[in-house]
C-alpha cells in the first residue's frame, strides 16, 4: 500500500531554538496511529506543520505525494480549537462556517455526531463547557470527508464516560481508507483503537512501532511508551 | 462559487457587520452633536438656540453627519484593519484550503470592499438627509435651486480642470486606504516573524521594542524611497503634463500643481504594490498562525 504520508528530513526552528529535528515519517492508508510524546516535544508542531500551518521548516512534507500547502489542507481534517471564532459565535454559525468553507463538509454526517454528542446548535461558544467545546471539535473535525484527520489532544475536557464512548465510536466515522494521526496522554484508552505508535522524543521520532509488535513483546502500550521515558530518566 | 470567492463572501459579512454597527452610532452621534448644538437646557425645556443658524433641525443633521463621515471613516479603517490581523493569525481561517497568497489577498480585498461599502452608506445616508431637507427645509431648499441654477456649468465643471482633482482625489484616496491596511500588515507581520528569529526570552514588552524598531527603518526606507521615487519620476510626469495636456488641455498654468499630484498618485501606488508584494511574501512563509487550545 502506498503511502499517504510522508515527511523527510524535516526540521523546524523558533526563537533560535531547534523544535523537530531530521523528522522521517512515513504513514499508510487506513490507520489509527498514536503520536505520543511528553508535554512540549513537539506534537502540535509537527501537526501543525503536516496541516500547513507552520510552513517555516526544512525537509519534505507531502500528502499522497502532493507537496503544495493548500492541496494538502484539502485533505486533511485538523481538530482546529475554533480560535478564530468571537465567544458569542453561535454553532450554528460555525457550522455554516464549515459547510461553507469545506467542500468536503457532510452536514449529515455533523447531524449523526451532533445527535451522538448532544450539541445544541443554539448556544455559544461563551455558554459550552471545555467539554462540549472538544465535542464539537470533534464533530467538526470528523465531519470532513479528509484523508488524514489530526487530532490534537482532542479528549482534554471531555469526562471519562463520554471519553470512552468517543474513543469507541471514532472507527466507524472515518472512512476504511482514511488515516487518524491522533496525540493524546490518555494513552491506555486510545490503546485498544490503535494501529500504530508513534514516539516523539529528543526532538526528532523516536520510534515507529505497529501495536502488533509491541503486544508480541507482552507489553502495553502504556508500558511500552512508559518505558521509552524511563530510558531517559535514568 | 470558488472559494477565493466564499471566503471572500465570509469575511465581507463579518466586516460590515462590524460596520453597520459603526454606521448607527455614526446616525446617532450626529444626531446628538446637531440636537445639543441647536437645543439648550433652561427651565425645565430645551429651548433652541438662536445663535447658531435658521436652517432646521435635519438640514443642521445632513451637516454634522457629513462631517462625521471622514472621523467614523477613520475609525472603521482601524476596526477593520484590526479584524484583518485577527483573521491573518488565527488558525481557523489559515486551516482553509486555500494558499496563503489568496487568503491574505481576500483578508485585503474584503476589508478594501467593506470601506467601500460604507462609503455608499454614507452617499445614501447623505441623500436621505438631503431630500428630506429639502422636502422640510424651505430656506435650504431655496439655496439649492441657487446653487443648482446652471447646472450646465456645474457638470461641464466635472470635465474640465476640476475632473482631474475630483478623480485623482477619489484614486488618491482608494490608494491612502490600501496603504493603511498594507502598512498595518507589514508592521504587524514583519515585527512578528522577526521576532520568530530571535531568543525566547522576549516578552510583550520586547515585542513593543521591536515594532517600535521596525516603524522607524519602515518610515526611514518610506522617507528615502519617496524622495528617490519622486526625483525619478517628476521629469516624466512634467512632461506629460506640460506636452499633453498642455496642448490639447490649455491649462499650462495648472501644471505644476498637476504634476505634483501625479507623483503622489504615482509614488502612492508605487507603494502599495511595493508592501502588497512584501507581505504577500512575508505572509506566506514567516507569518504563522497563532497555537492557542
Amino acid at each position: 500500500m502506498s503511502n499517504l504520508l510522508e515527511i523527510e528530513n524535516l526540521t523546524y526552528r523558533k526563537n533560535l531554538k531547534v523544535i523537530l529535528k531530521d523528522i522521517n515519517l512515513n504513514l499508510k492508508h487506513g490507520k489509527i496511529v498514536a503520536l505520543l510524546g511528553e508535554n512540549g516535544a513537539g506534537k502540535t508542531t509537527l501537526m501543525r506543520i503536516i496541516a500547513g500551518i507552520n510552513k517555516n521548516f526544512r525537509g519534505m512534507v507531502a500528502i499522497d505525494g502532493v507537496q503544495s500547502v493548500a492541496d494538502r489542507k484539502r485533505v486533511i481534517s485538523f481538530s482546529d480549537s475554533l480560535s478564530g471564532f468571537k465567544e458569542s459565535t453561535k454553532v450554528a454559525k460555525i457550522i455554516n462556517f464549515y459547510e461553507y468553507l469545506y467542500d468536503d463538509f457532510d452536514k449529515n454526517k455533523f447531524k449523526q455526531l451532533q445527535k451522538f454528542m448532544r450539541l445544541n446548535e443554539n448556544l455559544r461558544l461563551s455558554e459550552m463547557s471545555k467539554g462540549m467545546r472538544e465535542k464539537l471539535i470533534i464533530a467538526l473535525t470528523f465531519s470532513r470527508q479528509a484523508e488524514l484527520y489530526l487530532l490534537d489532544e482532542p479528549f482534554s475536557g471531555i469526562d471519562a464516560m463520554a471519553r470512552k464512548k468517543i474513543i469507541s465510536s471514532i472507527i466507524l466515522w472515518k472512512a476504511d481508507e482514511a488515516t487518524i494521526l491522533i496525540s493524546d496522554h490518555f494513552v491506555n484508552e486510545i490503546a485498544s483503537m490503535l494501529d500504530e505508535v508513534v514516539v516523539v522524543k529528543d526532538k526528532t521520532i523516536y520510534c515507529h512501532k505497529s501495536t502488533e509488535e509491541i503486544r508480541e513483546n507482552n507489553q502495553s502500550i502504556e508500558e511500552f511508551y512508559e518505558n521509552i521515558y524511563g530510558e531517559g530518566d535514568e | 462559487m470558488s472559494l477565493f470567492n466564499c471566503c471572500f463572501t465570509e469575511l465581507f459579512k463579518l466586516k460590515t457587520k462590524k460596520l453597520n454597527t459603526l454606521m448607527l452610532f455614526q446616525i446617532l452621534t450626529s444626531m446628538a452633536i446637531t440636537f445639543f448644538s441647536l437645543y439648550k437646557f433652561e427651565n425645565n425645556h430645551f429651548i433652541r438656540n438662536t445663535y447658531v443658524n435658521d436652517f432646521n433641525f435635519i438640514t443642521n443633521w445632513m451637516t454634522s453627519f457629513f462631517f462625521l463621515v471622514l472621523a467614523f471613516g477613520f475609525i472603521a479603517v482601524c476596526l477593520i484593519a484590526i479584524f484583518a490581523q485577527r483573521v491573518n493569525r488565527s488558525q481557523t481561517w489559515r486551516l482553509i484550503p486555500m494558499s496563503s497568497t489568496n487568503l491574505y489577498l481576500d483578508n485585503t480585498l474584503s476589508s478594501f470592499v467593506s470601506i467601500v461599502y460604507l462609503g455608499i452608506l454614507d452617499v445614501i445616508g447623505l441623500l436621505l438627509l438631503f431630500g428630506m431637507s429639502v422636502l422640510t427645509d424651505s430656506r435650504f431648499k431655496k439655496n439649492v435651486i441657487t446653487g443648482f441654477s446652471s447646472p450646465s456649468n456645474a457638470m461641464s465643471q466635472l470635465f474640465n480642470e476640476r475632473a482631474f482633482k475630483i478623480w485623482g482625489s477619489i484614486l488618491l484616496l482608494i490608494l491612502i486606504t490600501l496603504f493603511v491596511f498594507f502598512v498595518v500588515d507589514f508592521l504587524n507581520f514583519s515585527s512578528r516573524a522577526i521576532l520568530e528569529f530571535l531568543p525566547t526570552t522576549s516578552g510583550q514588552a520586547f515585542l513593543r521594542v521591536i515594532f517600535i524598531i521596525v516603524i522607524v527603518v519602515a518610515c526611514w526606507v518610506a522617507f528615502s524611497a519617496n524622495n528617490f521615487l519622486a526625483s525619478l519620476i517628476a521629469f516624466p510626469i512634467d512632461f506629460v503634463f506640460s506636452s499633453v495636456l498642455g496642448i490639447f488641455g490649455g491649462y499650462r498654468e495648472y501644471n505644476d500643481r498637476y504634476v505634483n499630484f501625479g507623483i503622489s498618485l504615482i509614488i502612492m501606488l508605487v507603494f502599495d504594490i511595493f508592501l502588497l508584494i512584501a507581505n504577500t511574501l512575508i505572509f506566506n512563509y514567516f507569518f504563522e498562525a497563532r497555537e492557542k487550545k
